[in-house]
């Protein structure tokens, strides 16, 4: 099932200038392992130790933050695009 | 003793905020000061020259204390002095100074309510001392640049031009009189205190306050939320004008969600939606902003700022610029644009005047 991950441009120095890669999962998980295998590095980017979302990134299924659906159990279908994006955030 | 006057004649210093000359963004200030004094000379000299100083130059209203008070009408028909502490209008400035053996000190108290601090009531006050340490007793000489140094200081976060530390030390050997911008480097809390008063070249910001269609908006984002932190960004077209792009604060559903990740609500902290950012690309926009507010704080960039802008040293979204607005008491007070500067490491805010 092809999964469109769609790079931030401070990740893109891991799939050589590469916006958009094309992979294969049937769960936001699965073809986030998919492009660590193509990719090696990118994992640790967006994952921590605990195997969550790391805190300053987002990781998207469509519009949604996978954090509000099943996080990296997720379910995407062929086709879908799965965005990874630094979180904007702040405050006083 | 030295002349009051002449000891502040070292702030003739003209500043823009939100292209706004000093003097005018002065006269939308709405701060109360009341300052104390343990009775001692050199303190109520002190307290003088802060009066004068801070009232003088519009930055507010001096209340209570009828003993330092007293004659400052007459100095300058321009001042505004309220009849009592209960008619200071918030936020109030409590000014406690006093005479030190090794100096003195001034406690600054802000509080949202003129009386509740003194009633023990206030719930929200923060603190800044200021400690002179001249090495032993402060003498009448000593008196001006006290109550300069705290005006200074005072005027510097009322115009958001810097954060206050919780406590200030300034060390300043006898016969040695320093300059009154040099203060101690010490850490603030939140570690900003070296990058706070550098500044890099007007650019972005100028062109925002320019483009006048752009900050309108964003301004009106802010206190719509207040109490709450506004966010949005702002785009360049592909014509090549600037765009406010309001935002949903998304923060309370991520508190919700995580709260021991997401540990602030919406009233300090905001997130927004970065999927907006690729809609807005594939539109042929541009990201060049990301705008949010404090409320009830200055328009400094924070620990938080950094830490999410810039979680591992590097920024998430190199080039871009982010704007900080100050609402307090429900206005805006001031905004800021930050930059990160490489040479530095850091986020700078941009030079103001054009």
């Amino acid at each position: 099932m092809a999964v469109y991950v769609k790079i931030p441009t401070p990740l893109r120095k891991f799939t050589k200038g590469d916006a958009t890669v094309s992979v294969e999962g049937a769960n936001v998980g699965e073809a986030l392992k998919a492009l660590e295998a193509a990719h090696p590095g990118l994992w640790d980017k967006v994952i921590d130790g605990k195997g969550k979302v790391r805190r300053f990134i987002n990781v998207y299924a469509g519009d949604e933050d996978i954090r509000f659906l099943d996080g990296l159990e997720t379910e995407v279908s062929d086709g879908a695009e799965v965005s990874i994006i630094p979180a904007i955030a702040g405050g006083q | 003793m030295r002349d009051p006057m002449a000891v502040l004649g070292r702030f003739g210093r003209q500043l823009l905020v939100d292209g706004v000359a000093l003097t005018e963004q002065q006269a939308l200030a709405n701060v109360a000061f009341v300052p104390a004094h343990d009775g001692s000379d050199v303190a109520k000299a002190a307290a003088e020259v802060l009066s004068r100083y801070l009232v003088g130059a519009g930055l507010g209203r001096v209340a209570g204390d009828p003993a330092v008070i007293a004659g400052l009408e007459s100095l300058d028909s321009t001042l505004r002095v309220a009849p009592s502490v209960a008619d200071a209008a918030p936020p109030v400035v409590h000014l406690y100074l006093a005479s030190r053996p090794y100096g003195a000190s001034v406690d600054a108290v802000v509080t949202s309510s003129p009386v509740g601090w003194i009633d023990g009531r206030s719930r929200d006050a923060r603190v800044c001392t200021a400690a002179f340490d001249f090495g032993d007793e402060a003498t009448l000489v000593d008196a001006p640049l006290i109550g300069a140094v705290v005006a200074e200081l005072i005027t510097e976060h009322l115009l958001d031009l810097s954060p206050l530390p919780a406590v200030i030390r300034y060390v300043w050997p006898k016969n040695a009189a320093p300059h009154v911008f040099r203060r101690m480097p010490g850490p603030a809390p939140d570690g900003s205190d070296s990058l706070a008063t550098a500044r890099v070249p007007a650019g972005l910001f100028a062109e925002v306050r320019a483009a006048g269609d752009v900050l309108g908006p964003i301004y009106d984002d802010c206190l719509a939320r207040y109490p709450n932190e506004a966010c949005g960004l702002i785009v360049r077209k592909p014509d090549g004008s600037l765009e406010a792009v309001v935002c949903e604060n998304l923060q309370d559903r991520y508190h919700a969600l995580e709260p021991e990740t997401y540990v602030r609500t919406a009233r300090a902290a905001f997130k927004l939606n970065a999927r907006k950012i690729a809609r807005l690309e594939e539109d042929g926009d541009a990201l060049v902003s990301i705008y949010h507010s404090h409320c009830d704080a200055g328009a400094y960039f924070s620990h938080e700022d950094v830490r999410s802008a810039a979680p591992e040293g590097e920024p998430l979204y190199p080039g871009v610029g982010y704007l900080v607005v100050s609402v307090m008491g429900g206005a805006v007070r001031a905004s800021e644009m930050f930059h990160f500067d490489t040479d530095r490491g850091g986020f700078v805010a941009e030079e103001l005047s054009t």
